[in-house]
């Protein structure tokens, strides 16, 4: 699990090898969206100073520049907290397991764990245009058993994620049986 | 019109305190060596530009005696360039 200090908090032998976040563009585009509504009230400010004079020392002005000032540190709080929850959604490969970090909202986040030995299979799914084009998808996480599926959404670079997980499990699985048969010789009696 | 002011004052006092809880809590969940205080700190940034630049506004503004807009002219004030006299 995660540690408190700051660190991934890792067993002992094990080592991070990959920190996967989603896609820029997911981020991106509300993004515009909120700079487009930055840039829409700064123009009203400026405007105001300049064209609607005649309505200087009216109530309306008085009005539309509070709510506007309200409005601007709203967009920037959104900005904000949509950042935190991008930036914290993460999957973590570390050469034992897979750690998912959901985090949901600022004061919720949800961390599930995988092994390796329990992948059984990966599925690619680059779908459309845009992802293509800027090498984005979904990773489809197939486990064994009765155990959940997992799903890395609109992550960057998906066919060498699902590569790595894949490989990560081979050599696991291989160290596994390597140990198990070095258990199972039997033991020199000295005749 | 006053109560409008102190509505903002309001607002601006709980949206620090606000801040300051959210902000804490992201600086506790953070990893080692990742983006989050620069990222932190651009926000803070961002937030004291608009805080200081629509205080000066507001202050600006005519809070004692608000006179009521002339809505017959409005026009005028885009086919004039801009600054006008119109209604003065």
């Amino acid at each position: 699990m995660l540690g408190n200090d700051g660190t991934f908090a890792t067993e002992p032998g094990e080592e991070t090898l990959m920190v996967i976040r989603k896609h820029w563009l997911v981020y991106g585009k509300p993004t515009l969206k909120a700079f487009g509504l930055l840039l829409l009230l700064f123009g009203f400010w400026i405007a105001q100073a300049n064209y609607f004079q005649q309505w200087q020392g009216t109530a309306i002005i008085n009005i539309l520049t509070i709510f506007s000032s309200i409005f601007a540190l709203i967009i920037l709080a959104y900005l904000y907290v949509h950042w935190v929850n991008y930036y914290f959604d993460l999957t973590i490969l570390t050469n034992q397991r897979m750690l998912f970090v959901n985090q949901k909202r600022i004061f919720a986040r949800e961390v599930s764990e995988l092994n390796f030995l329990k992948v059984q299979d990966t599925k690619v799914d680059v779908s459309g245009i845009l992802q293509t084009y800027m090498n984005f998808g979904n990773v489809l996480v197939e486990t064994a058993g009765e155990s959940p599926n997992f799903s890395l959404d609109h992550i960057a670079n998906p066919h060498e994620v699902a590569n790595k997980i894949m490989d990560q499990c081979e050599r696991l699985m291989d160290r596994t049986s390597n140990n198990s048969n070095t258990n199972n010789v039997a033991p020199y009696d000295g005749v | 019109m006053k109560y409008l002011l102190l509505f903002y004052y309001l607002f601006l006092a709980a949206f620090f305190i606000l801040n300051a809880i959210v902000i804490t809590r992201v600086l506790k969940i953070r990893y080692r060596n990742d983006f989050t205080p620069k990222a932190t700190l651009i926000y803070i940034i961002a937030v004291g530009v608009v805080v200081f630049a629509s205080v000066s506004l507001v202050s600006s503004l005519n809070w004692e005696n608000p006179k009521m807009p002339k809505f017959d002219n409005f026009l005028d004030i885009f086919s004039q360039g801009g600054k006008t006299n119109v209604g003065q």
